[in-house]
């Protein structure tokens, strides 16, 4: 249900929630996603503080790993940060806090996945959406030299 | 220990998270990308039309309903809502994905793409005929004259997910 583009719901559209097994509480829990331009650039809104809403996600997976969660966005944005394209975002694990992100062409499909070859740590993530046709991403971290 | 490592979630609309795309598909679909990437390039001017400007008729659109019923509504879902490994043709990602390019990048793309199992195989009329019905289905206004089936018309159409504010 939207008015002209803008959802009648509440935001955020959609988040990432970390769950404590052990006590079924919520740790933490973030707004995922960068806010969509319908809402960002919607007239009526103009002038007022809206914090990212987060998108609606559909086939959006994580990546977990011993310090982070990465996952990327599902919605194609154009912003001031950013040409047309979508994050790849990675979250402190313990507080859900952003710690980086980088720019994708196209939005995530699937999940991230990360793998070691020759001491360097790559991230993989495959990405399609609109007129972009399928594609893989290897992204590489610098060497720890651990 | 940290009860984080445990496991840690993300909140969907749907199961299929983790299911990854056809492989094969995707070899496929990269052969195509560098002449789309060439039609992006050709960024209609701002005095072109929109697709909140009427560009298909209701009974156009009433003839891509059962097309689109035999030939897409099988992955992509009876309500245009997506499936496993197919992406929803309504709704926030679809309009997201599309705003600010034109319809000639969208019927390019079903031109080369889909049906899956026979890109192509659709006629240039049966492909606007559905585009039409997709038009409707995402609460875009018919209008008296009929969506184009000649690429170079429809790249002269703009899709915008929300309505252009009026030139004052």
């Amino acid at each position: 249900m939207n008015i002209d583009g803008l959802p009648l719901v509440k935001p955020p559209y959609g988040t990432i929630t970390a769950i404590n097994l052990d006590r079924g509480e919520f740790v933490w829990q973030i707004a995922h996603g960068e806010t969509p331009d319908v809402v960002r650039n919607y007239e009526a809104l103009k002038g007022l503080n809206i914090p990212r809403t987060g998108q609606e996600t559909y086939n959006i997976g994580t990546l977990v790993t011993k310090t982070l969660v990465i996952a990327g966005e599902g919605h194609v944005t154009t912003t001031a940060d950013h040409p047309r394209g979508a994050m790849l975002r990675a979250y402190d694990k313990a507080t859900g806090k952003e710690v980086g992100a980088v720019y994708m062409p196209a939005p995530q499909t699937g999940s991230p996945m990360t793998y070691m070859v020759n001491g360097k740590q790559y991230i993989v993530v495959a990405v399609s959406g609109g007129p972009y046709s399928g594609e893989y991403i290897a992204y590489a971290l610098p060497s720890t030299g651990e | 220990m940290n009860a984080l490592s445990r496991g840690c979630f993300i909140r969907q609309e749907s199961d299929d998270g983790v299911k990854m795309r056809n492989p094969a598909a995707i070899l496929v679909l990269a052969v195509i990308t560098s002449p789309l990437c060439l039609l992006r390039a050709q960024a209609p001017t701002a005095e072109s039309r929109t697709v909140w400007d009427g560009v298909y008729t209701e009974d156009q659109a009433k003839r891509g309903e059962p097309i689109y019923r035999k030939e897409c509504a099988a992955c992509h879902g009876d309500m245009l809502t997506g499936g496993e490994s197919a992406p929803p043709l309504t709704g926030g990602a679809f309009l997201a994905n599309w705003s600010g390019l034109t319809m000639g990048d969208l019927f390019d793309r079903i031109r080369k793409t889909m049906p899956q199992s026979a890109p192509g195989r659709l006629t240039r009329q049966q492909d606007a005929d559905i585009l039409a019905f997709m038009l409707s289905v995402n609460k875009f206004p018919a209008g008296k004259t009929e969506l184009y089936r000649q690429l170079e018309m429809l790249k002269e159409i703009r899709f915008e997910s929300e309505k252009p504010a009026p030139k004052k």
